[in-house]
């Protein structure tokens, strides 16, 4: 019973939205209600998620553990996030810009490192991977497409370069159209496995 | 109630009704003609394969292995997706219950944080070994994108790591573990369903699943016949795809279609 509920609650839910997606005009007032429920749910999984995340860090902390340091920094700016949101409420412009003087620079700085390494390792691409059919072309399309991007070749404003141009500029729409066909088959079966309950990677 | 259903419903709605249809209908064929050998004659993603081989490799050294499931871009409920990993850290902690350094999953979304610590949890169960699950072997490195990535991070940085798995939902960001990964000489094994992340992990040293092939982990790793039926039904449907596509190309030429 305790493995089967979560199970036929999952499958009735799927069922559910499947049905209220086709039967939308009779159904879609309780298709919110059912959607609200989720994301409390999901909120729910969130605080116990986050409840785990700081008893292990507070774990690190008491055991002085190696690098517990980063465990203090951790706790110490949750707690000041979550006391100022709840002091201050989620809306309040003073809160607002103070997360977000923490949290800009330092995602901006992981993305301006981020696009150095992948520089870095497009580079090294025939190193890491060896000289293969697959890597040259991966070479060569990333070259053809940066000398695109220029502009300059569109600059020189010849017809017949400007059609190649446009019809190269095509081609990884059609190479993502199909890679994504593949993704959104997969989804949707992955999808229907749940939905039958066939899908049960967490049920014991 | 049939004319009453069809009459809410948009040409695309009848579209996607069609082909919820026809996957559920080849899924359960699938399922028939093979439920006695799930796996035989199965194509299988060689990433995959030596996931398994880097679960016994980190047994026999004794070492840990690490998993990112991935984060959630919307902080919305997880897309099929970002259930990927599940299977590899199922398998992945079958395998390093008594091991001297036990798996550790991570994810950068509360509910599949919540996920992963049900099926670590579950796994130690039926070992018989509850005594052994701490309930930091699933952890939640970061409630976004950004903050999954800076908790991973000193993950795949850990000094006994026999391998990592990057499996669910990926942004490109994620390159940055992956070389972290590279430079360690630490095996990685990874699949996102984002484009863009399958590109530039193609540039690292990383085993890679291209396209949807990190949704079947469950299938190459021979742990689950629904997804084994799924792959077959997978290839089926994509076999149909692209004649459809071929048949509307040809009737566009031919006028026949506006």
């Amino acid at each position: 019973m305790k493995k089967t509920l979560p199970i036929l609650v999952a499958v009735l839910t799927a069922v559910f939205i499947l049905a209220a997606l086709i039967l939308r005009p009779q159904l879609n007032g309780w298709l919110d209600v059912v959607l609200n429920w989720a994301v409390v749910t999901a909120s729910a999984a969130l605080l116990v998620a986050v409840a785990t995340l700081l008893l292990t860090h507070l774990r690190a902390i008491l055991r002085g553990q190696r690098g517990f340091i980063y465990s203090i920094i951790l706790i110490s700016a949750f707690l000041v996030s979550f006391i100022g949101a709840l002091v201050l409420g989620l809306e309040n412009s003073a809160y607002l810009r103070w997360v977000a003087a923490v949290q800009l620079p330092l995602e901006t700085s992981l993305l301006g490192l981020a696009a150095l390494v992948m520089t870095g390792a497009a580079l090294q691409i025939f190193r890491s991977r060896g000289w293969s059919l697959l890597t040259i072309s991966f070479g060569i399309s990333a070259l053809v497409f940066l000398v695109i991007s220029l502009g300059l070749l569109q600059a020189l404003n010849i017809p017949l370069l400007s059609t190649v141009i446009a019809y190269l500029q095509r081609l990884p729409l059609i190479g993502a159209r199909g890679l994504l066909i593949g993704i959104g088959i997969g989804a949707l079966l992955t999808g229907l496995r749940v939905l039958f309950g066939l899908e049960r990677s967490w049920g014991e | 109630m049939g004319s009453l259903m069809i009459e809410g419903m948009s040409n695309v709605d009848l579209l996607s009704l069609a082909i919820v249809l026809l996957a559920l209908l080849s899924l359960g064929l699938n399922l028939l003609i093979h439920r006695k050998y799930p796996y035989r004659c199965l194509r299988k993603n060689d990433a995959l394969l030596d996931a398994e081989k880097l679960m016994h490799a980190a047994a026999e050294k004794g070492l840990r292995l690490t998993i990112g499931l991935g984060a959630n871009p919307n902080n919305s409920v997880p897309a099929p997706a970002s259930l990927a990993g599940l299977p590899v850290l199922r398998l992945m902690t079958m395998r390093s219950v008594f091991n001297d350094r036990p798996a550790q999953a991570l994810s950068g979304d509360g509910a599949l944080a919540s996920l992963s610590q049900l099926i670590v949890r579950g796994k130690y169960q039926n070992a018989l070994a509850t005594e052994l699950f701490k309930p930091d072997f699933g952890l939640l490195a970061g409630a976004a994108p950004y903050a999954y990535l800076a908790g991973l991070l000193p993950e795949v940085n850990y000094r006994a790591n026999a391998g990592v798995f990057l499996i669910g939902r990926h942004r490109p960001e994620t390159l940055l573990a992956a070389n972290l990964a590279d430079q360690k000489g630490i095996p990685l094994v990874a699949g996102s369903d984002e484009l863009s992340t399958q590109a530039v992990l193609f540039a690292t040293n990383a085993r890679l699943c291209l396209g949807e092939d990190a949704l079947y982990a469950g299938a190459a790793l021979e742990t689950d016949a629904s997804a084994a039926a799924a792959l077959r039904a997978q290839d089926w449907l994509r076999v149909l795809a692209a004649l459809g596509l071929l048949a509307g190309a040809v009737l566009k030429l031919l006028g026949a279609w506006p």
